[in-house]
């Protein structure tokens, strides 16, 4: 573009962009120079070109340049705009310096300039505008405001202007009156129609500022249409999106917008903090702290320059960086004291420091400039208790503003709970009506919420907390309505004691505990919860704290008897049978136990059936037995009397039928009792009933709906965890002659309970059970046999190993030591028998290995010979064919001789010679078909040696070897099979015996959970075979005694 | 921080797969199982590629542990022997045949000697022997034994040491028992130093955190245990699982751990916040066995199901 400078009368054209500023001063200065306006005209495109420095040089001569003296106003006009362009420059500069002096100077200038400008022209505005804006750049707000509306009732240059204005607005803006600056606005465009698009924003943002969004969007959309690429109009629209209709199309359309605007202008600084704060809404704090380093790395203003610190702030405090975070929003506040936002996430890092004085401080002063502002109100609310030294004096400033809030919003019983806690303090009654409030609206929420709308935040607002019920009683009881505080408060501390309960069940054990104790320090009397904490500590097995609790419990009277059954289940569970009787006797003593009448009767039968002697092999303890028996069926039945669908008495009527041998009877008990808690969905489980029921499908030999049983009931009811249940599983399986997976299974409960020396036994027993087989198993004749005998051994080894370690236990083991000396015997004897078998096998192997070495050796030498014969044929081949030729050559010089000396000799000769010559030819055919033979002699003669290879030579090598390996084989078996079956049966019967002793595990299951239910019963020991071998077993028990 | 499955190998092992260990250092993986076997596996772009089978370990394995310098690994089977193989060869290096029966549980070697002492030590934990034995490999010895402390308590009556564990500075052994005893030894002098209460039911593994200040424990109290090893203080008590806490093992940051449960799931748990931060339930069956890589970015867990998985660990 080139520049025209109208210089008296003659226009110039000139090349701002290249002109030098010399040239352009020379041919402003001729002719006595030229008039200011062209001047002012050059200075323009100088600095629309960038040539700050040549502006500035230009302009400060037009300044220098005097007018005319005398001139009238509109005259000096151009001149007072030299000097006010000056020092709006100059205003510039100080704004975007650092240096304090320099800043000062440039100001100092600046309105040096302006006053040299008003002395021109009074009426003139412009000077008072650029007085006001320096009075920006200095931080005098005041005197801006002063200075604007001054210029507000002057003219510029004659003319009315909006400039003054749009300052005016700007000011109120930014100084958040947003009112004033939009009635301001809208005045100027009323003024001026044709106004920039400036002015329309201005009327969009504060808008905005006040929420009118419908009038700020119509304002957008029309500046957009005057200027489609106006980006500080897409911003404007884009945040109006973003944060006024958060619905998911206006956050779509507002990023959409956002884009377009990063598009156009990519480091605007105000589209890269919109992008920020959407990226941290978006959950990318990370890109958010990106963007707002580069705009913090960019400078601008300061109040950029804390917007952009408060997004870091932000970002950082959402990445967890919270030092990082603290500094950020320090930052910014430092630059901007009336940023809300930082001391906002200031007073959330204070809270997490457990700072609540500071914390409080900060919301105070932030509910100053921003005041009911939720977030913070809220905040405050939540930190005033814990800054517990404060004054009451400053929480009664935030007072009405909580009031205010709360009244605003009377659906939010959050901060009407909130504003309840305030006034507790300072004004009781106030307080009751807002937890009144509160409560109100929790209850309609939940109401609304069970009504079937799936409003959301119904399931959230409908929960009314125990807290809020407790504080509200406590006002009540303090204004005297005591049983309006009763019924509050046994809400609250229900709620209370069943969200524990929750927790508990949801295995959170540390909270519920510390809720239960919580709950038992404000009501001592809360029985519940030290039921409870009672079973807490028996879950995690601290049966003494267990006890203490329900110790504890019984000192409360209506707690008393629970307390005591509960105490009954915890003794039964250790099987202190002593201890539990007793407590199961003052239980039925209680003056109030009528109500666990029935456990008691149940506890008591459980423990009759557990007492009786579990060997009934004398008359004395067979007697006890029955007497223990019948007593439990008696208790049983009259339970069942009172309370036909008890399962737990049906389930010890199943055990005691089974104990006594009545298979039949007990399994159709079970089968009732096991569908019965199937048909509860859940509420009564019975897992016994399955065990049982398995027990007598394995006493009855029903081998695989026993293994099915007690697989289901260990996946169904016990988490594949239950030592016992594997124990039962693993006898099944090895009656079912499962041996394999009787000894996995019996591997996996060892695993869970190393310290059972019944299951190490029974894995001993199945070790040797199955070496036994294996080494009674497969022909001797077969060398395959070698790794499996060689297993047993170890096996039978392991065996020996367990049955002495546990014999070494004595009585600890609680196994009968005879039974484990008399193992130990058997293994270590069949252990020395199978080297036997083993050694057999191994020579078997040796044998089958020499057999084989020996072949592969024969067939080697005989390739070789072979290879040798072959080798001399073809040397004689060679050899005689050679003599052939040797002989048909020599024969043929004989030949040559013969005629040369026919030739040389008489012709009487002729005769004679010829017939030798013939005779010589004939002998020569004959040696020719001599050789030929010997060749096809020499072929029939290799094939009958690859014949004779085979059979006929191995057959006199090893001369019937397999027969006699088949019949040692057999008689090997044979005389293994007897001494087995003897052994066999002595084993057999031993492990009935102590497979048997699993019943005492049996019982333990009864009794659980004794404080809700008082189930009974427990589960019948698989009941021991109908013992064949009764007779060797007492000899051992003769022994015994 | 968050787990995320990168491949589960379904019947790794032919049944419940017990226990797992990685070797320090590197990506191989090592797991024992109740059928009798330890497998050997190498991670391979984000998969596990089977490189051995170690069979003949009677009765299923119950413990494995490959020492620092990832050359040698060790199981313990129910038989209560204790096998050490090399890891280059896979050939058998001693096997500890003289521990009487239900004298071997879990087993942990020694961290690498500071003062370039080259002993390799194993601590195998002593079952009914009621202490800890610290097995010299080289010397194929019993180098030295020791004692759980005898419980005033009449509560705790199962005496039965199920797991060890050695601190990261090799200073410290910690071992924990069927009735909830853990207690603390110094490993130099074999003193017992003290014991860290909370527990009374079976802790069936336990470990240090990478600073050996803490201890963790995992707990059939459905608890996991972080205590002050030095002050012999319960700092917190970790609940949330449903069942039974099998196995525990700590990130090497020190900001989080992984517990393994009966319940079927792995939880991941803040140790900045004390909370949980994540639960995983890729599992059918009890886990018994979870395990971070030393370099942090791997947790391999096993299980009742036969399976093994692999998890990416993210901070």
């Amino acid at each position: 573009m080139a520049l025209v400078l109208p210089l008296n009368g003659v226009s110039l054209r000139l090349d701002p962009g290249s002109v030098s500023l010399d040239d352009l001063l020379r041919a402003l200065r001729a002719d006595g120079g030229a008039p200011a306006a062209a001047w002012l005209a050059a200075a323009h495109h100088l600095l629309a070109c960038g040539r700050e420095r040549d502006f500035e040089a230009v302009l400060s001569e037009a300044a220098e340049r005097e007018p005319a003296p005398g001139a009238r106003p509109p005259a000096v006009f151009p001149h007072v705009q030299a000097l006010c362009s000056l020092a709006e420059f100059s205003a510039q500069q100080a704004a975007g310096e650092r240096e304090r002096r320099r800043r000062q100077e440039l100001l100092m200038r600046a309105t040096d300039l302006c006053h040299r400008a008003q002395r021109l022209s009074l009426e003139e505005q412009l000077p008072e505008l650029v007085l006001g804006h320096v009075a920006l750049v200095k931080g005098d707000t005041a005197g801006a405001r002063k200075g604007f509306e001054k210029a507000l009732r002057m003219r510029c240059n004659g003319r009315s202007s909006i400039a003054a204005q749009l300052a005016l607005a700007a000011l109120h803006f930014n100084q958040r009156n947003y009112q004033e600056a939009l009635k301001l606005y809208k005045a100027a465009l009323r003024a001026c129609p044709t106004a920039p698009p400036e002015v329309r924003l201005g009327i969009a943002a504060c808008s905005l500022k006040m929420g009118s969004t419908g009038t700020a969007e119509l304002a957008y959309r029309r500046v957009l249409d005057m200027a489609p690429d106006c980006t500080p109009a897409l911003l404007g629209l884009a945040v109006l999106k973003l944060h006024v209709s958060s619905d998911e199309q206006g956050v779509r359309e507002g990023s959409q917008l956002l884009a377009e605007a990063f598009e156009q202008d990519p480091e605007n600084p105000f589209v890269l903090l919109l992008l920020a704060h959407f990226c941290l809404r978006q959950g990318y704090a990370d890109k958010a702290r990106q963007l707002a380093e580069t705009v913090q790395a960019h400078g601008g203003s300061a109040a950029m320059q804390a917007e952009a610190y408060t997004l870091l702030g932000r970002a950082c405090h959402a990445l967890g960086q919270l030092n990082d975070a603290y500094r950020y929003y320090q930052q910014a506040t430092h630059l901007d004291s009336k940023l809300t936002l930082p001391r906002l996430g200031l007073a959330q890092l204070n809270v997490l420091q457990n700072e609540a004085v500071n914390a409080a401080s900060l919301l105070e002063s932030v509910l100053l400039d921003a005041p009911q502002w939720i977030d913070a109100l809220e905040m405050l609310g939540r930190v005033y208790p814990k800054a517990a030294h404060k004054s009451s004096r400053q929480a009664r400033d935030v007072v009405p503003q909580f009031k205010e809030a709360a009244q605003a919003r009377p659906r939010n019983a959050h901060i009407w709970e909130l504003l309840g806690d305030l006034l507790a303090s300072l004004e009781p009654a106030g307080a009751l009506k807002a937890y009144d409030k509160a409560i109100e609206i929790r209850r309609k929420a939940a109401a609304a919420a069970k009504g079937g709308s799936t409003e959301d935040g119904g399931a959230d607002a409908g929960q009314l907390s125990a807290r809020l019920l407790n504080n509200a009683a406590i006002l009540h009881l303090r204004a005297g309505d005591a049983q309006k505080a009763f019924e509050l408060m046994a809400q609250a501390v229900t709620l209370g004691y069943n969200l524990a309960r929750v927790k508990e069940a949801c295995g959170d054990l540390k909270s519920a505990e510390a809720e239960y104790k919580e709950l038992l320090r404000q009501f001592p009397q809360y029985g519940d919860c030290c039921l409870r904490l009672a079973c807490i500590a028996k879950a995690r097995g601290d049966t003494k704290e267990a006890l203490r609790w329900a110790e504890q419990a019984t000192e409360i009277r209506a707690y008393a008897a629970d307390a005591l059954a509960l105490q009954a289940g915890l003794h039964l569970e250790k099987r202190d049978y002593h201890h539990a009787k007793q407590v199961l006797d003052r239980l039925l003593e209680a003056e109030d136990g009528r109500k666990h009448e029935t456990f008691a009767k149940l506890a008591m039968a459980n423990l009759h059936a557990y007492s009786a002697p579990s060997s009934r092999k004398t008359d004395k303890d067979k007697l006890r037995a029955e007497v223990h028996y019948s007593h439990a069926m008696e208790l049983y039945r009259r339970v069942l009397e009172k309370d036909e669908g008890c399962i737990s008495a049906a389930n010890g009527v199943g055990c005691i039928l089974a104990e006594v041998g009545n298979m039949t009877a007990a399994k159709e008990v079970f089968l009732q009792v096991q569908e019965a808690s199937a048909a509860s969905s859940g509420f009564w489980r019975m897992p016994d009933a399955w065990v049982n029921l398995a027990n007598v499908y394995l006493a009855q030999e029903q081998y695989v709906p026993a293994i099915q049983m007690y697989s289901n009931a260990l996946r169904k009811f016990y988490d594949n965890r239950s030592a016992m249940v594997m124990l039962y599983l693993a006898r099944a399986q090895y009656d079912a002659d499962h041996l394999p997976e009787a000894k996995r299974t019996l591997t996996k409960a060892l695993h869970l309970a190393p310290t059972d020396h019944q299951l190490r036994f029974n894995v001993a027993l199945t070790l040797q059970e199955w070496a036994v087989r294996t080494l009674q198993r497969g022909k001797e004749g077969d060398p395959g046999r070698l790794p499996a005998v060689l297993r047993a051994m170890k096996e039978l080894r392991e065996a020996h190993r367990f049955f002495t370690y546990l014999h070494g236990l004595g009585k600890a083991s609680g196994l009968n030591p005879e039974i484990l000396k008399h193992h130990i015997n058997f293994v270590a004897k069949t252990h020395e028998d199978a080297r036997v078998p083993l050694e057999k096998a191994q020579q078997k192997v040796a044998e089958a290995a020499e057999k084989e070495q020996r072949l592969r050796e024969r067939a080697e030498k005989d390739k070789e010979r072979r290879e040798l014969e072959e080798e001399q044929r073809q040397i004689l081949e060679a050899a005689a064919r050679r003599k052939l030729e040797e002989e048909a050559q020599r024969q043929a010089e004989k030949l040559q001789n013969l005629q040369q000396q026919w030739r040389n000799a008489a012709v009487m000769e002729k005769a004679v010679a010829k017939g030798d010559a013939a005779a010589v030819a004939k002998k020569a055919a004959e040696d020719a078909r001599a050789a030929q033979e010997a060749q096809v002699d020499a072929l029939f003669a290799s094939d009958e040696e690859d014949e004779d290879y085979n059979p006929e030579a191995m057959d006199a090598e090893f001369p019937d070897e397999p027969p006699r390996g088949v019949g040692g084989a057999a008689g090997g078996a044979a005389g293994a099979g007897g001494q087995y079956d003897d052994l066999e049966d002595d084993f057999e019967l031993d492990d009935d015996d102590l497979f048997g002793e699993g019943e005492e595990g049996g019982a333990a299951a009864g009794g659980k959970d004794a404080h809700t239910s008082g189930g009974g019963g427990g589960s019948a020991p698989p009941p021991r075979k109908k013992a064949k071998h009764r007779a060797v077993m007492d000899e051992d028990e003769d022994e015994d005694e | 921080m968050r787990l995320s499955l990168l491949q589960k190998q379904e019947n790794a092992h032919d049944d419940s797969v017990w226990a797992c260990a990685w070797a320090p250092g590197s990506n191989t993986l090592v797991t024992g199982s109740v059928d009798e076997s330890v497998k050997l596996w190498q991670e391979a772009g984000d998969t596990l590629e089977q490189r051995h089978h170690l069979v003949g370990l009677s009765l299923g394995v119950v413990g494995v542990s490959v020492d620092g310098s990832g050359q040698y690994g060790a199981a313990a089977s129910l038989d209560s022997y204790v096998t050490v193989w090399s890891m280059v060869d896979y050939s058998t290096v001693h096997q500890f045949t003289e521990i009487p029966p239900s004298e071997t549980w879990g087993l942990a070697f020694a961290p690498p000697a500071a003062g370039g002492d080259d002993k390799l030590l194993l601590a195998v934990a002593g079952g009914s022997s009621n202490s800890v034995r610290i097995l010299d490999v080289n010397a194929k010895a019993e180098a030295v034994k020791l004692d759980m402390p005898e419980a005033p308590d009449k509560q705790r009556r199962e005496k039965f040491v199920l797991s060890v564990a050695y601190s990261p500075d090799g200073r410290r052994i910690a071992a924990g028992g069927m009735d909830g005893t853990v207690a603390l030894f110094d490993a130099a002098s074999g003193k017992l130093l003290h014991t860290l209460d909370g527990h009374f039911k079976p802790v069936r593994d336990l470990c240090f955190t990478p600073d050996s200040k803490c201890v963790l424990t995992a707990c059939d109290d459905m608890h996991a245990h972080l205590y002050d090893a030095e002050h012999a203080e319960l700092i917190e008590a970790f609940s949330g699982h449903e069942s039974w806490v099998l196995s525990v093992s700590a990130h090497p940051s020190g900001n989080a751990f992984a517990t393994g449960s009966s319940d079927s799931k792995i939880k991941l748990w803040d140790l900045q916040t004390r909370t949980c931060a994540q639960t995983v339930s890729e599992h059918s069956d009890q886990v018994w066995g979870v395990r971070f890589r030393q370099d942090g970015t791997r947790l391999a867990s096993v299980s009742d199901d036969s399976s093994v998985c692999l998890f990416d660990f993210a901070a």
